[in-house]
């Protein structure tokens, strides 16, 4: 029996923001380029397969709330993060989620280039923004090792079994959006072979006190069976949200 | 017991930390063989693997003009040291 999802759970992280509650569609596009490779003597085409590329384009809503120029405004909105964005020469670690935000649910990673950005205003209805972004190293596709969850104390996240090792490294893209620590926190992505004793894979960057980041890792070689996020702040208060996705490649 | 080397850092068994350079010796067994295979940890009685120090590169010898009245200014029985054209003075 099929499991489908409703569209109304999608959701979309871009760097350090949750971009979700401004939008009203995403579209993550995969495609191959496959040059011809028909020769004299073939009765049939022949195709062989080149680069891939990935694309994601998205619709919404427009706000221009600005953080330090909108009275009372405390976060940017999404007029400001994308505009930002576009022409950037830092690129946007975005994950785009389909199957909903949680734990297991499959999840695009993509190191987001931005292509375009629309904001258009028709005299009757809502002010309307569009745009997309080219993947640079194309859409990796993979799970939530963890979802907009809160921590507070040193957390092993629950295991992603892959049923198997897997032998060409991975992606992990890290989003911080929410922080209120008053030290910093250490997180990291581990592999097992066995469910028990836990190797380190990806330590991303310290996330110093208060800091909203986002950070996209990469990895070579082998990958084990079993995969997890490992959240470790140190001594202080206050708590950190965050998310992460993995890919195998 | 056996001891190893933690060339990677690894959580294991009941809540514990280890960090690359330390030396463990309790290991969950089930682990410890697949800890090695991948090289996560070591024989910690075992020396450490030497890497052979590869031999500092001799500087290239200068590209000059050969003078054929060189003199052998440092009295090292060599003229036009340290050059494509060094040689031994010569005996007159």
């Amino acid at each position: 029996m099929p499991t489908f999802r409703h569209g109304k759970n999608t959701v979309v992280l871009a760097k350090q923001y949750n971009i979700s509650e401004y939008l009203t569609s995403v579209t993550a596009s995969n495609s191959v380029e496959t040059p011809e490779t028909t020769t004299f003597s073939s009765s049939d085409r022949s195709y062989i397969a080149g680069h891939t590329e990935g694309t994601v384009s998205f619709e919404g809503l427009f706000d221009g709330t600005t953080n330090g120029v909108t009275v009372g405004a405390t976060a940017d909105g999404i007029d400001k993060i994308l505009s930002d964005a576009l022409g950037d020469s830092t690129n946007t670690v975005m994950t785009v989620s389909n199957d909903g935000g949680a734990f297991g649910r499959r999840a695009i990673l993509l190191d987001a280039v931005e292509t375009s950005y629309e904001v258009t205003s028709p005299l009757t209805d809502v002010i309307a923004i569009s745009g997309g972004a080219n993947a640079n190293d194309g859409l990796e596709y993979g799970v939530w090792l963890t979802y907009n969850t809160a921590y507070t104390t040193a957390t092993n996240g629950t295991a992603v079994d892959n049923s198997a090792s897997s032998a060409n490294g991975s992606v992990a893209n890290l989003h911080v959006t929410t922080n209120t620590r008053s030290t910093a926190v250490t997180v990291k992505v581990q592999h097992s072979t066995d469910n028990s004793t836990w190797v380190d894979l990806i330590t991303f960057a310290s996330v110093s006190a208060t800091t909203l980041t986002s950070e996209r890792k990469t990895t070579t070689g082998t990958v084990n069976r079993y995969v997890r996020v490992q959240v470790t702040p140190t001594a202080g208060t206050g708590s950190i949200t965050l998310s992460v996705a993995f890919s195998r490649r | 017991m056996a001891r190893y080397r933690v060339l990677t850092g690894l959580d294991y068994p009941p809540n514990k930390r280890a960090e690359i350079g330390d030396i463990v010796e309790d290991l969950p067994a089930q682990s410890v063989k697949w800890l090695l295979a991948d090289g996560h940890i070591e024989d910690a009685d075992k020396p450490k693997k030497v890497v052979a120090e590869e031999p500092a590169p001799t500087p290239a010898k200068k590209a000059v003009e050969f003078k054929p009245d060189a003199k052998d200014g440092d009295k090292d029985g060599l003229v036009q040291d340290a050059t494509i054209h060094e040689r031994p003075v010569e005996e007159k």
